[in-house]
């Protein structure tokens, strides 16, 4: 039995033994992970393979780096710029505004839009930054200064200027003596 | 002089049927317009045959809101308010069909319109 089986498979070398041992076939890439194994089980061969857990390449780190990416953090200059952005790619205000939008138009009085067009701008503004925004907040979002101010306050983001660095000692650490 | 001079008038006070005041109102009629704002898209789909564009579909929905843009009656508005959260479920729930939601849409409308320019009164016959 088991010599007609050896005569079959040349590069693999048999023993009757139930446990699976490693062993490389003629056809596997050396590089590959796959690993095959051969085990006889009740005098049938069966061929089992799996994956071998090997040390992975600079190249395969950065791969899985850039799904942990997270985007850069908002600034108030690229928040009123996207504000601007999706007001407007607004149709109305297109039509409306002969002159440029600056951050001081209002909505209703300058452009002469009326609240459903509101409305519009307000659900374009939840799509672009991803969040709800309720009924009682819609009466300060009618220029595009309140909304950045809104989006500020929702958002958590920072304005103050970035700390300068200096060679002062650290101020926390002055203990009056 | 008379009786009802010395007696306070009785205040009727008129039951609401949703909103109690014309900001509470107009809130409702803002949420009702979002929430068919949002559907916009789903609409498009599941009534494709109507071949609506999204843009198309805005306008439909703005005409419909403004046209009852004069109503003052805070009751009238409550109703003409139940009314549409009732299109809108039957509308997202797909129990309408393609010609019923075609409904909404007056540029769909297949009755013959009246003539309103000289030609085509002309072409009538009485002008």
């Amino acid at each position: 039995m088991f010599s007609i089986i050896s005569r079959r498979c040349l590069n693999i070398t048999l023993r009757y033994c139930p446990f699976a041992y490693q062993v490389s076939t003629k056809h596997a890439h050396t590089l590959s992970k796959k690993v095959v194994t051969n085990t006889i089980c009740n005098s049938k061969l069966q061929i089992f393979s799996y994956n071998q857990n090997r040390s992975l390449t600079l190249d395969e780190w950065a791969e899985i780096g850039k799904k942990f990416e997270t985007p850069d953090a908002l600034t108030p200059q690229k928040l009123i710029e996207r504000v601007m952005r999706v007001v407007n790619d607004f149709d109305k205000v297109k039509e409306a505004a002969k002159t440029e939008v600056t951050e001081t138009t209002h909505f209703m009085n300058d452009l002469g839009l009326d609240s459903l067009d509101h409305v519009e701008i307000i659900v374009a503004l939840e799509d672009e930054f991803g969040f709800e925004i309720a009924d009682v907040d819609y009466d300060k979002l009618y220029t595009p200064r309140a909304i950045v101010e809104y989006m500020i306050q929702k958002l958590h983001i920072n304005t103050s200027p970035p700390p300068l660095p200096s060679s002062d000692s650290d101020p926390r650490h002055n203990i009056p003596h | 002089m008379s009786l009802s001079n010395r007696i306070t008038p009785v205040l009727k006070e008129i039951r609401p049927v949703l909103s109690v005041n014309h900001a509470e109102a107009k809130r409702r009629v803002l949420n009702l317009y979002k929430i068919w704002l949002r559907q916009i898209p789903y609409i498009r789909v599941d009534y494709i045959s109507n071949n609506w564009t999204e843009p198309e579909l805005r306008k439909i929905l703005k005409e419909n809101f403004l046209s009852n843009k004069n109503v003052t009656d805070i009751r009238v508005i409550d109703r003409l308010l139940v009314k549409g959260q009732m299109d809108f479920v039957e509308t997202a729930e797909i129990w309408r069909q393609a010609h019923n939601a075609a409904l909404f849409d007056r540029s769909m409308d297949t009755y013959k319109q009246k003539p309103k320019h000289f030609l085509e009164r002309f072409y009538e016959g009485h002008h």
